[in-house]
């Protein structure tokens, strides 16, 4: 019998739907860094696991961050 | 209907605390002719910028938190154009937060915060439930 390699992927929750967090807010930089990556993009929700809801309204925070420069569109 | 705004400020470094000041009340008093009310300012003073800005690199933050009943809306229009072409101003960003805001106590376990107003008097103006009555229906 062919020994079957086994993958073990840690399941990925949404830490918001988690923790019950409905209003993200766009002044709140020392969280929106933990979804920005190295070169400044904002983190796949494929990588961070947050729900599709969570990830647009994160998405608009980190925008409007953007454009007050509260956090970087680039990496220099 | 009751709404409330957020209407971000950032002003060249330049600028002393006084040219702010005088930049703020200008601000207030636009917004409050209309018949809504800037209840808090909160001002950050000077911070980096994450990027320069007109070859800038830090900024003078400030946050205008502002409520209206009825329909006094404040002219945003307005105010937006004389923000534009003000060029001591860098940034500046308005935001409607009643709705989003609303949504987060009614469905959300974490309650959000606004500054310059207590929790009771923020439910209240939003029109949800005060704490207790939400925690006795779980």
């Amino acid at each position: 019998m062919a020994r079957r390699r086994v993958f073990y992927r840690r399941r990925k929750v949404c830490k918001f739907t988690a923790e019950g967090i409905e209003y993200i807010d766009y002044k709140d930089t020392k969280l929106l860094q933990n979804y920005i990556l190295e070169r400044a993009k904002i983190l796949p929700r494929r990588i961070s696991g947050t729900s599709s809801r969570h990830q647009r309204m994160l998405a608009t925070a980190i925008k409007r961050a953007r454009h007050l420069a509260l956090v970087p569109f680039t990496a220099d | 209907m009751n709404r409330m705004y957020e209407l971000a400020i950032v002003a060249e470094p330049r600028q002393t605390e006084d040219d702010v000041q005088a930049i703020c009340d200008r601000m207030k008093e636009l917004i409050e002719k209309s018949g809504s009310q800037v209840f808090h300012v909160d001002d950050w003073g000077k911070r980096k910028l994450a990027y320069p800005i007109r070859k800038f690199n830090e900024g003078r933050y400030t946050f205008f938190y502002v409520t209206t009943e009825g329909d006094s809306v404040p002219d945003w229009s307005t105010i937006e154009r004389l923000l534009q072409q003000d060029e001591r101003i860098l940034r500046h960003l308005v935001v409607r937060t009643d709705e989003d805001l609303s949504r987060a106590f009614r469905k959300g376990k974490v309650f959000p915060e606004v500054p310059g107003i207590s929790d009771e008097d923020l439910r209240a103006f939003l029109g949800v439930p005060p704490a207790e009555v939400a925690e006795e229906a779980n």
